[in-house]
């Protein structure tokens, strides 16, 4: 869920050009992997004094992307939902006719809810129903509203504990509660591999921005080969996949005369937040029952599921997997050309529904394009998981445990949804039909194409939302100006 | 959104069920409820299995008084089809040359409402009406009766079957207010829904025949023998398995496209070469390449701003082939009319307004929202109005007409593609209002975002061709660039000009463009007796 190959070395593919990484969050070009411990703090405003946010900014200081990650032993990263703007001063109006749509709707709108699979029926909730979001009107309403996302990241335990708590008692002061926590952490295993809960290596595909807006070497249009996107797609006012500013809300201030648009996008971008829980046990005896069908063993058919090895090597075909680079696992491959027919990593494994790169092209001509249309559905993931790791006997239920999904996007309908709609959960995904993601998708077969003939398996649920919203990170500008107004 | 999303929701209960159900819902009734004569009997049976698809809709101007009443009666109607279980099931066997079926009534803010019927079924006309007829008669006759007469020869007919306790049918009258396509494409040309609801029969069968083979048996087989063995499993249940099923396109069909297609380009250069034709007969041969080369003169003039600032989209054309056309057009002299248009069309381009921020009418969007996604499928349906002038007039007939028939002989394009997207199972473009307005059909798999942004990444050209005649679309260069790549911008439009479907009936909802080509390929396969090893590895990949 990190931005580095492994969290191995915490290098940076890319950097934002100085003039726009000082307006900029350091969340946006940074995992903060030298700070393998994190705090996220759901903020509830209802309550809020005027000078809130200037309040938070003093205890918890917003890391800027201009910032020397060595020099810092703390960083912090904040966001704001739909309701959160209208604790910090602008009204429900301005905000629905200056954001996008999905944003102030909200994830828990019914219509929405059905698209993105968060439904009872799916059997894909955790709990009876969703715990939080910022409650709009016209959504389905959570016991929590959360107005703010306040992500702490420190170097250990303790530090995170204290600061979170230096926090805490600062925001009650002026009004503002902490509706839940999430303690996030990398925990690095000794070879330097961060895994998620089912013991996968995490994070290792990412896109890589390029134009005008980034440092260095993919200033220009010097894009990676296969992972390269237009910085828009991740900030506002930056040039987008559709060869346009990514546009970003732009808010009427002024009286008459003196009314302008100020553009509160500016350098900011959208950001997805979904608390999903991992079950642990649920997945390896549902791997063990369905492996013993195809007399394979558990692991086998994990990384089947997943599409790569638990180190993070694509599976090739003849049970085989892709050479290491230097830096990790090679990630500069498209499906096409290794394994068009998925005998190695299968056609509906994860990571090819949630990236299918080329592989969707009908044809050797058509793998270009296939790519560049794959590439306008991309994001930049900054999750953590939290909760503790499973220990060998333990039930599900006793501890919880999961992923805080956290992905950067300028357009949430194009990137977001349409990642989860079209491809996740799609039944007919590729040349599939009626089977969905087997790894978050809800309980269904999963075809693992072999020769001379296909294997199919039942796999059930392992991976269930428990609450999540859209939210806005802004650049620097911006939150001094709403911080001003707030 | 219950009232709205009705006919939706137990459609997926219908898709989501297990195979047996569907299986039910598939089997055309082997005994309608009216005695039909032998011959009209056999007609249906003949249209039920034909390999050609009818596409077309029916556009009613309504009474405005009317709207209201018309709108609660569509209600009405998709109540009682889709109360049944599964839903549609009636009207899915009554029917059973239909594909898809929406009824729309389109607000419009320069019309009075419009109420179009969009039908894609098998076979001709005529018999489908009459079936349709003979279902849902008595609601199509009060849906006329809230349409406003006709002020054409058609005038008495309506009159004949509208007024009270009118009995004659409708039939003849939808087919004379029928309007073709100016340009239509189809996901699987050629496979009537016959064939379709047989090949997912089979499809189901095999699949549980293969889920119920303990895997031993499968362990050293070679495909071929996976074939064989699968071949003698299903030939018990399916006897048709043993005869060749009918080419999905006729030889007629084919060399029809084909004279059409050489037919319109013959027009064209027809059109064209006129100016040189009149030359050729007045002035002395030698005069006219000169005056053509002189004419092009002023065009180039205009068009070097383009030629400059076109960059990587206009690849200005190099080949000794390209090169030479045009050389030969030029002797000719219809390469300074080309140029003529070109320069012509740059300038309308150029000046048109795009409307950036269409209205939104907030209660159309969450009608939209509520009815969308609820199956594999969705529907989309749209009117814009047509920009003004003559040479838009003859662009847009001219485009659409061309593209069309360029888009039945392609074999890709036969084969159900558009670039490399294969979505669709239905979609046209219409001109209506005498030209002053375009509708735009599309029956699609996946989401509607998705379905646009695969225009916008794939096959943006044809679009932006068959849609640049509207207004406000997008900028536009040289009718095929830009357009639909401005997405955000083309989305928002097209957004605009929909309206809710009011009725929509899919014939078999679960069923993506590429899952029927599946089971089609499956079929196929096990109608042969053997296949060579390649080929038969390729075909179990698709088990």
């Amino acid at each position: 869920m990190d931005g580095t190959a492994l969290g191995r070395a915490p290098k940076q593919h890319w950097a934002l050009a100085p003039g726009i990484a000082r307006d900029t969050q350091g969340f946006v070009v940074s995992a903060f992997a030298h700070l393998p411990v994190a705090v996220a703090l759901f903020l509830d405003a209802s309550g809020s004094e005027r000078g809130w946010l200037r309040a938070l900014r003093q205890v918890a200081p917003v890391t800027t992307a201009a910032d020397k990650e060595a020099n810092r032993t703390r960083s912090a990263a904040i966001a704001f939902t739909a309701t959160g703007l209208e604790r910090l001063g602008l009204d429900r109006r301005t905000v629905q006719a200056s954001f996008e749509r999905p944003f102030w709707e909200g994830m828990h709108h019914p219509d929405r809810r059905r698209r993105l699979g968060d439904l009872s029926d799916h059997g894909l909730l955790h709990g009876e129903a969703p715990r939080w979001s910022c409650n709009p009107p016209g959504a389905d309403a959570t016991t929590l509203t959360v107005h703010a996302l306040l992500v702490l990241y420190a170097r250990d335990d303790q530090d995170a504990q204290d600061w979170a708590r230096q926090v805490t008692e600062a925001l009650q002061d002026v009004g503002v509660q902490v509706a839940c926590r999430l303690p996030l952490s990398l925990r690095f295993d000794p070879d330097h591999v961060a895994r998620e809960h089912f013991g996968f290596a995490d994070g290792i595909s990412q896109p890589i921005p390029y134009g005008p807006g980034v440092a260095g070497h993919h200033a220009g249009q010097a894009r990676d080969p296969w992972h390269g996107v237009p910085l828009g797609e991740f900030l506002f006012g930056h040039s987008n996949a559709h060869d346009e500013p990514a546009p970003g809300p732009l808010i009427p201030v002024g009286e008459r005369e003196n009314s302008d648009l100020f553009d509160l996008g500016r350098n900011g971008s959208y950001l997805v937040v979904r608390e999903l829980h991992q079950y642990v046990e649920a997945f390896w005896d549902s791997m063990r029952a369905a492996a013993a069908e195809l007399r394979k063993d558990a692991v086998w058919l994990a990384e089947r599921v997943v599409g790569r090895e638990r180190d993070g090597d694509l599976l090739l075909p003849g049970n085989r997997q892709m050479a290491r680079t230097a830096q990790g696992p090679d990630n500069a491959f498209g499906f096409f050309g290794t394994d068009r027919h998925g005998l190695g990593c299968p056609i509906g494994s994860h990571v090819r529904r949630a990236n299918p790169r080329d592989g969707l092209a009908p044809d050797a001509a058509a793998c270009a394009d296939a790519l560049e249309s794959a590439n306008n559905h991309r994001l930049l993931r900054r999750g953590r998981k939290f909760g503790p790791d499973f220990e060998e006997g333990e039930r599900d239920g006793e501890r919880e445990r999961g992923l805080l999904f956290m992905a950067l996007n300028t357009d949430i309908t194009r990137q977001f949804e349409f990642i989860q709609q079209t491809w996740v959960l799609n039944k007919a995904f590729a040349t599939l039909q009626g089977e969905t993601d087997p790894l978050c998708g809800p309980a269904g077969p999963f075809t693992v194409p072999d020769r001379p003939l296909r294997w199919k398996v039942d796999v059930k649920t392992f991976v269930r939302f428990a609450g999540g919203e859209y939210f806005f990170l802004p650049g620097i500008g911006a939150l001094d100006w709403l911080q001003e107004r707030g | 959104m219950s009232s709205q999303s009705a006919e939706l929701t137990p459609s997926l209960a219908r898709g989501a069920e297990a195979a047996p159900g569907s299986i039910a819902a598939f089997r055309p009734g082997t005994a309608p409820a009216r005695a039909a004569p032998t011959a009209a009997r056999a007609r249906d049976e003949a249209a039920r299995h034909a390999t050609r698809q009818t596409i077309l809709s029916v556009v009613l101007e309504v009474e405005p008084k009317r709207a209201e009443i018309l709108r609660r009666k569509l209600d009405a109607l998709r109540e009682e089809e889709s109360g049944t279980h599964p839903p549609f099931n009636e009207l899915c066997r009554e029917v059973p040359v239909l594909h898809f079926l929406s009824v729309t009534i389109f607000p419009d803010d320069h019309h009075d409402p419009v109420l179009v019927i969009e039908a894609n079924f098998d076979g001709p006309p005529a018999p489908f009406w009459e079936m349709l007829e003979t279902h849902i008669g008595p609601h199509l006759r009060d849906m006329l009766r809230c349409c406003k007469p006709p002020r054409d020869a058609d005038a008495a007919l309506f009159q004949a079957i509208t007024r009270d306790g009118a009995t004659a049918p409708l039939a003849p009258y939808l087919a004379k207010r029928a309007t073709l396509p100016a340009i239509s494409h189809q996901g699987n040309r050629g496979l009537s829904r016959a064939r379709i609801e047989q090949e997912t029969v089979l499809f189901d069968a095999v699949q549980e025949r293969l889920r119920r083979e303990p895997r031993a048996t499968f362990a050293g087989m070679t495909a071929q023998q996976i074939h064989a063995w699968l071949r003698a499993e299903m030939r018990r249940e399916f006897p048709w398995l043993d005869s060749a099923g009918p080419p999905r396109i006729a030889d007629a069909e084919h060399y029809g496209d084909w004279a059409r297609l050489l037919g319109f380009a013959g027009l064209v250069l027809l059109g064209l070469g006129l100016p040189a034709i009149l030359a050729w007969a007045l002035l002395p041969w030698w005069s006219v390449p000169v005056l053509s080369l002189l004419a092009c003169l002023p065009s180039l003039v205009l068009l070097r701003r383009e030629l400059r600032e076109a960059g990587p989209t206009v690849q200005v054309p190099r080949s000794p082939a390209i090169l030479g056309a045009a050389a030969v057009l030029l002797v000719l002299g219809i390469l300074p009319v080309l140029l003529a248009l070109l320069a012509r069309i740059r300038r309308l381009e150029r000046c048109d307004p795009p409307q950036d921020a269409p209205p939104v009418d907030e209660a159309e969007v969450a009608r939209m929202s509520a009815r969308e996604d609820r199956l594999t499928q969705n529907h989309m349906g749209s009117v814009v109005l047509v920009k003004p002038g003559v040479l838009r007039a003859i662009v847009i007939r001219a485009g659409l007409r061309g593209l069309g028939l360029l888009l039945r002989v392609r074999p890709r394009a036969r084969a159900g593609y558009l670039a490399s997207m294969r979505t669709i199972h239905f979609a046209h473009w219409a001109l209506i209002s005498n030209g002053g307005r375009l509708m735009f059909f599309s029956n699609f798999d996946g989401t509607w975002e998705s379905y646009l942004d695969d225009f916008i990444e794939k096959a943006h050209n044809g679009l932006t061709l068959a849609w640049s005649s509207g207004v406000g679309f997008p900028p536009t260069r040289f009718l095929w660039f830009e357009g639909a790549t401005h997405g955000r911008r083309f989305k928002a439009w097209a957004r605009s000009s929909m309206a809710a479907s009011n009725l929509w009936f899919s014939a078999y909802p679960t069923l993506t463009v590429e899952q029927i080509e599946r089971q089609h390929a499956i079929a196929e396969g096990l109608r042969k007796a053997g296949m060579e090893a390649e080929e038969a590895e390729a075909w179990t990949a698709r088990l």
